[in-house]
């Protein structure tokens, strides 16, 4: 049996308060503040809003659809009548708290509970103060309760957003790129010849359909054709014929560097410094050690006056910062569009010295043709081998693992 | 990357002192390992391949300045046949005496002549290098093209003659390099004076007249090849390091019946004497070193540079065995690399800049952390997946980018989509604990006109009950929660149920699709429960 509360006997009497908004407005829209002084205003707007009969426009409230017969207001009536309504508005109004059950149904229920051990409490106790006399279990707390798989990040893409994280920190804008790309800006604007053995180590990925891209920039294909062909200011080039629809060829990106001549093309800050994360593509055999996708972060700095000491100042940070390594050094290195160049190393304890990236300075014979007058600084970090090594991952090929179980055990480190 | 094996003992005998792993900075090498002292050592510069020899790395601790090459005449010809011009036109040779090879010398040479015809002559396709008894062949010799058919002779490890298309389909070297002839109605072909074959560049060499064998005095050696400037590079690397085991070196005078970059009457080696002049200021604003001219030219000295200053300038001779000298700042690398990476004082980077994120990461992050707030796990697949995957199995309509030279089936096509990544998971983890709800944001790229990229945001539920309403639920908090209004409409996509899907449009255009797995699909894919999952286009987000 349910018994009607003091709210609910007033809006038995009265209306429920969305009712008469609702009537009100019926009559024309209200200013806000005037409605604001109506009884029971902020229930009424709830659940007039709920129920989609009213609408805000214009700092006025309008009536949005008449609303249809009230059943609530029915059960109101019902309850305060047999102490019973249906089911559904039954539970509303309990919800609602303008009904409540009465005592003795209660204390009857609550007392079911006695004279025996309970596992869960039930409400009927705690409401009528019975649990004072309930038996309760003791339970064994030591054990760790049902497992439950929480939603999280994937380990890796965690640790990569850390990265992210923490170059944005260090003053980086991150740049973003397609991966699909032309052999013009993955490699021929990084003065890499077409025909040299630079090339072997970036054995990519061709697109089968369509073959050649659209659209390249003719004043900026012409500056790096020259530039390979006949060289610049200073040098004398490569000395060869470029080919320029080889240029236009459709791969997928093999470095990320891709993204770093790409933002020089199209007049990046000075000072400025710029990274990305980008996933590459190369022609390999898959292993414990090599993934046909694989991830690159790489970035540079503009300035005036940058130099080789500043590059290795810039290396000796990153390795404290991504490696954690007590001991780092510098050595002198080779890419093709890097001059003077250099690489990272990390000592690891056990692995010994461990390769952590490399770096250079921008050749001129790359920033001329793209329009750039200052040093340029860049860097790029095996960051595949850095995450696996601070998560303790041996095989490349778990970071994609399909292995729910391992996934889920995976803990998020960062 | 070239890998050289050496023997410590040569390397040690020819450099006059000991190695130590911290001294090959100066040749960016790395001691791959060491066995019954032959050393594995990988060259770093793929540009240098005058480094690609016991002699030439030894050189760099022994010499100072440009090393000389002692040349005499031999007064011996080659003569280039008009026929060549247009298939592979140029050749450059030498004579090396009283070379006594060993077995050690021999191998050490073939090794020598095949990283440079491999890494530095494009697999032979731009510079091809061929070793002869001297004593052999009649002098003058001469290099043309000739009808595959119309000549005979028995190759290298053969026996029998054979026509020029015999040996490109029956020799294994052949086989391989026959590509780089083929596209010609003529082949290249070098013979005596007698018409003996010596070779056939870039393929291989006679078994009569192109064979060197222990104890041969006397060696002739030439490079074919495509550009005139490599070709030569070769023979000068190999001339020092054969004068550097001890031979002497005469020159071969080329003639040609065409104009060459170099003339028609070309002496090899040649000893090019390139300079090249900066400003000694150069030094400190690219190195942030404060040398002296003094200093500056000691360190030119010790990497083998002439060097000598003149007011504020300095102008160095380029050693003429290498071609990656082309600008002041090669100059610098090197000046650098004498001076020690490890003694040069690290300087902060001063410079204020904002750092931030891209739009795409900002709503990755913003997007990934709703999916894990409503209990989905985070995975991350390969980009690269295959045709059936995306289009067969999942029932997908969708031209694909494929790719013209993959290395396995697997992996031959670019995804356009991220569902096929979730089924392919779900398919595998059949007694793992249910409920799965896995969700990824990853990079695909659809064909639109041309290649485009695109993220995607995937996300399934499989359980032994799920549906449509299911993951609509998830689709609507997730917009709220990015603040998108948004539309759902009936669609017709083969990969989903029919009059259980929907296409999710925001602001009037389609972005993505939310419904139950096609029981089809569920099937190819190995899944034996329901699946509901959706699919967005983050460029949809943005917009």
């Amino acid at each position: 049996m349910y018994k009607l509360t003091d709210e609910g006997k007033k809006y038995l009497e009265q209306g429920l308060p969305e009712k008469r908004l609702a009537d009100a407005l019926a009559k024309g829209p209200i200013s806000m503040a005037e409605a604001q002084k109506m009884e029971d205003f902020s229930v009424a707007m709830q659940w007039a809003k709920r129920n989609g009969w009213i609408e805000i426009r214009d700092g006025r409230l309008r009536l949005a659809m008449k609303p249809g017969k009230l059943e609530l207001q029915d059960a109101l009536a019902s309850v305060a009548k047999t102490g019973e309504a249906g089911a559904f508005n039954l539970q509303m109004l309990l919800s609602r708290n303008l009904a409540e059950e009465e005592r003795e149904d209660l204390v009857k229920k609550a007392r079911q509970y006695l004279g025996r051990e309970i596992a869960n409490i039930p409400p009927e106790l705690i409401k009528t103060g019975l649990w004072r006399e309930a038996k309760l279990k003791k339970y064994n707390v030591a054990v760790a309760g049902k497992k439950i798989y929480p939603g999280k990040k994937h380990h890796y893409a965690a640790f990569l957003d850390h990265v992210k994280q923490k170059l944005a920190f260090l003053g980086f804008e991150e740049m973003r790129g397609p991966i699909v790309e032309t052999e013009f800006w993955n490699m021929d604007a990084l003065f890499m010849p077409q025909h040299h053995s630079a090339r072997d180590i970036h054995d990519a990925y061709f697109v089968k359909e369509p073959k050649y891209a659209k659209g390249i920039d003719p004043a900026i294909l012409e500056a790096v054709k020259n530039a390979h062909e006949r060289g610049t200011a200073e040098s004398r080039g490569w000395e060869y014929q470029y080919d320029v629809q080889r240029a236009h060829r459709h791969i997928l990106r093999t470095q990320g560097t891709v993204l770093s001549a790409k933002t020089l093309a199209s007049r990046p800050r000075i000072p400025g410094k710029y990274f990305s994360v980008a996933r590459c593509f190369r022609h390999d055999v898959i292993d414990a050690t090599h993934l046909a996708d694989f991830f690159q972060v790489e970035g540079i700095i503009l300035d005036e006056g940058l130099n080789l000491r500043h590059l290795i100042g810039m290396l000796r940070m990153f390795g404290k910062e991504f490696a954690n390594a007590e001991q780092i050094k510098v050595t002198p290195s080779y890419f093709p569009f890097t001059e003077p160049s250099a690489s990272l190393y990390a000592k690891h304890p056990d692995m010994g010295w461990i390769e952590l990236g490399g770096a250079g300075m921008f050749r001129q014979e790359m920033l001329e043709p793209l329009g750039i007058n200052v040093p340029v600084v860049a860097w790029g970090l095996g960051i595949d081998r850095i995450g696996m090594f601070n998560m303790g991952i041996k095989d490349i090929r778990d970071l994609f693992s399909t292995d729910l179980n391992y996934l889920r055990s995976m803990e998020v480190t960062y | 990357m070239p890998t050289i094996e050496v023997s410590r003992k040569m390397l040690e005998k020819l450099a006059g002192r000991k190695i130590a792993e911290g001294m090959l900075d100066r040749v960016k090498g790395e001691i791959e390992e060491e066995n019954n002292g032959t050393i594995k050592l990988e060259i770093g510069d793929t540009n240098r391949p005058d480094l690609w020899s016991v002699e030439g790395v030894a050189r760099v601790y022994r010499e100072k300045g440009v090393p000389k090459l002692k040349l005499r005449k031999s007064g011996k010809n080659i003569i280039v046949d008009k026929t060549v011009e247009t298939i592979r036109p140029y050749i450059a040779g030498f004579i090396a005496r009283k070379v006594n090879i060993t077995e050690e010398l021999l191998l050490d040479m073939i090794q020598l002549q095949e990283k440079i015809a491999e890494n530095f002559g494009r697999k032979r396709e731009k510079i091809s290098i061929g070793i002869y008894n001297y004593t052999d062949a009649k002098f003058p010799l001469q290099y043309r093209a000739v009808e595959p058919l119309s000549i005979k002779f028995a190759p290298l490890e053969f026996e029998e003659e054979m026509n020029l298309h015999e040996i490109l389909e029956k020799h294994p070297k052949g086989r391989q390099y026959g590509h780089i002839v083929k596209k010609h109605k003529l082949y290249p072909i070098f013979m005596d004076s007698t018409g003996q074959v010596l070779s056939f560049p870039p393929l291989i060499n006679s078994n009569r007249l192109g064979r060197v064998t222990k104890g041969t005095s006397d060696v002739f050696i030439e490079a074919t090849g495509s550009d005139i400037k490599p070709a030569i590079l070769a023979v000068n690397i190999i001339a020092l390091a054969l004068q550097d085991r001890g031979a002497s070196i005469e020159t071969i005078e080329v003639l040609y019946p065409y104009a060459t970059p170099l003339g028609k009457k070309i002496v090899t080696p040649l000893v090019f004497g390139e300079k090249i002049s900066f400003p000694q200021s150069l030094v400190q604003e690219r190195l942030g070193l404060e040398l002296g001219a003094d200093d500056a030219i000691s360190l030119l000295r010790s990497m083998q540079y002439d060097a000598i200053s003149k007011g504020k300038n300095i102008t160095v001779t380029i050693p003429y065995y290498r071609r990656d000298v082309m600008h002041p700042f090669d100059v610098m690398e090197d000046i650098a690399v004498a001076y020690g990476y490890g003694n040069i004082q690290p300087l902060e980077v001063k410079s204020f800049t904002p750092g931030g994120f891209s739009h795409f990461t900002s709503l990755s992050e913003r997007a990934r952390r709703s999916m894990i707030g409503m209990g989905f796990q985070e995975i991350m697949s390969p980009i690269l997946s295959n045709a059936t995957a995306l289009q067969e199995k999942t029932l997908s309509g969708e031209k694909v980018i494929e790719i013209e030279n993959y290395m396995s089936e697997t992996y031959s096509a670019v995804r356009n989509s991220v569902l096929p990544s979730l089924l392919n998971l779900l398919g595998k983890n059949l007694h793992v604990e249910y409920p799965h709800r896995i969700f990824e944001f990853g990079e695909c790229a659809v064909l639109d006109n041309g290649p485009k990229s695109a993220a995607m945001l995937a996300a399934c539920i499989a359980d032994t009950s799920v549906g449509y309403e299911d993951v609509s639920s998830v689709v609507d908090a997730l917009l709220g929660m990015l603040g998108v209004k948004y539309e759902l409409k009936p669609s017709k996509s083969g990969s989903f149920i029919d009059g259980r899907q929907a296409e999710i449009i925001i602001g009037k255009k389609p972005v993505g699709i939310v419904g139950e797995v096609h029981p089809q699909v569920l099937q190819n894919w190995g899944i034996g429960t329901p699946v509901a999952a959706f699919e967005i286009d983050a460029d949809g987000l943005i917009a």
